[in-house]
């Protein structure tokens, strides 16, 4: 009986550490509903820069140079700027948000998602549910958006939802965002999506 | 026999009561039922203003939903929405009159309320003793998307139909506009509202998305009276655990502590 009893205390602490273990080395950001992602996939996948956004072209590009090359390994992601926007997988563009208006003052950018026939997807409160052909990042013109918020964005596009972990660059908010970089969890994230 | 008579009197009484609670329960729903869509403005008689929505089932039927996630600067914590509020009150949706990407690049629903409470601050009430609001969000037709839109993502959709060969009526199919973490508002419910006025278009803001919005648990209303609330007796719906929680503990520890 005690033989027993010692064997059910070691599985069970046996379960705990391995949970423990697989929990940290194989941490995962959330998802879109389904998994939803970019339907054409991203190992050659290409953006535009709006004329809006023109001078945010250099943090547009250290942002897309972050997501090619994490330094967490390797990942899926060759990211291309073309001058066209019909065929891109990423348009960024800077938006006219209104001044005196609460939630656009605390805003400072946010990403959309179309399907191939121009339907903008997402149910309610879920995210897109379907694999997505393009999307969109609407930077607020009232702000100097900062390379970190451009890489959090583009997150969303590649698939990534938001996170409750403030080591996340997926963080909600920018107040409440310890990094500024992609981490090991968006990174793995990204392989688990498109591998 | 006479217990075969007691139980019988007995059965009839509950049938009786069965179908007497049926019959208002059915006549309640269907009262709720008639908050349609009408092209009638709202309008005050000695019965309240007549609730008005402006969204109809074809429009729905015509419509894609779709939320967007916004990357915020902070959360809307209780102090924040408090400093960024002119009052804070409880309010009934009177009317919802129309959704416009001209007032936000949210897009923002507006129309008029009745204010039950104020809680803090001041609020201009309207001639008709209404007052105007704008929310976050809302069914806009495509035609008034695009007109606020980048003109080189029109372009990109307009591009991508063509190759689908699809054509659509932009003034008739419809955006449903959501921000992640807002919650849904209806005319003739009452609600503990954050308001920011907006001097430019003389209406309040609902500050906070589902933090500065938050159902009170008073009935419907199928025509909107001002009600004055017993604000001891009062809760109010948690968006985020669901649960109801009192008023007048909400007060003191978010509202009175900042004043």
């Amino acid at each position: 009986m005690k033989k027993y009893v010692n064997k059910m205390i070691l599985s069970m602490f046996a379960l705990v550490i391995g949970a423990f273990i697989s929990t940290n080395v194989f941490a995962m950001t959330p998802t879109w509903p389904n998994d939803a992602k970019f339907d054409r996939g991203v190992s050659n996948a290409y953006y535009y820069v709006d004329g809006t956004a023109t001078s945010y072209t250099s943090r547009i590009n250290a942002a897309v140079d972050n997501w090619v090359d994490t330094g967490w390994g390797w990942n899926p992601i060759y990211l291309y700027p073309v001058a066209s926007n019909y065929a891109t997988h990423i348009d960024f563009y800077v938006s006219n948000y209104q001044q005196d208006a609460v939630l656009d003052n605390y805003t400072l950018a946010y990403a959309g998602f179309w399907d191939i026939n121009s339907n903008r997807l997402s149910p309610a409160g879920y995210g897109p549910s379907v694999d997505y052909f393009y999307t969109e990042v609407k930077m607020n013109e009232i702000f100097d958006i900062q390379t970190s918020t451009i890489i959090h964005e583009m997150g969303h596009c590649f698939g990534l939802a938001h996170s409750t972990d403030h080591y996340s660059i997926m963080y909600p908010t920018l107040e409440g965002t310890y990094v500024t970089t992609v981490q090991k969890a968006d990174h793995d994230t990204i392989n688990y999506l498109y591998n | 026999m006479k217990r075969k008579y007691i139980i019988g009197v007995g059965l009839a009484m509950a049938i009786i009561a069965t179908v007497s609670i049926g019959i208002i329960v059915n006549k309640n729903n269907t009262d709720l039922n008639n908050i349609t869509a009408n092209n009638d403005v709202a309008d005050e008689n000695e019965d309240g203003f007549e609730t008005y929505t402006y969204i109809t089932d074809e429009m729905l039927e015509n419509s894609e939903t779709s939320t967007m996630y916004p990357e915020l600067k902070s959360e809307f914590t209780p102090e924040i929405m408090f400093n960024e509020s002119d009052a804070i009150a409880l309010v009934t949706i009177t009317t919802i009159d129309g959704a416009s990407m001209e007032y936000s690049a949210y897009g923002m629903t507006y129309g008029t309320m009745v204010v039950d409470n104020i809680i803090y601050g001041n609020i201009e009430v309207n001639e008709n003793g209404l007052v105007g609001f704008f929310k976050p969000g809302g069914l806009v037709s495509v035609a008034d998307y695009d007109a606020h839109d980048n003109q080189a993502a029109v372009e990109k959709r307009d591009y991508l139909r063509e190759q689908a060969g699809i054509e659509i009526d932009k003034e008739n199919s419809y955006m449903n506009l959501k921000v992640e973490n807002d919650v849904e508002l209806e005319v003739g419910k009452t609600y503990l509202a954050y308001l920011h006025f907006r001097d430019k278009y003389g209406k309040y803001e609902i500050v906070g998305l589902r933090n500065g919005l938050r159902e009170v648990n008073v009935a419907q209303q199928t025509r909107v009276k001002t009600q004055s609330l017993d604000l001891n007796n009062i809760q109010i719906k948690n968006n985020v655990t669901g649960e109801w929680e009192d008023l007048d503990q909400y007060i003191q520890e978010n509202i009175e502590v900042y004043e």
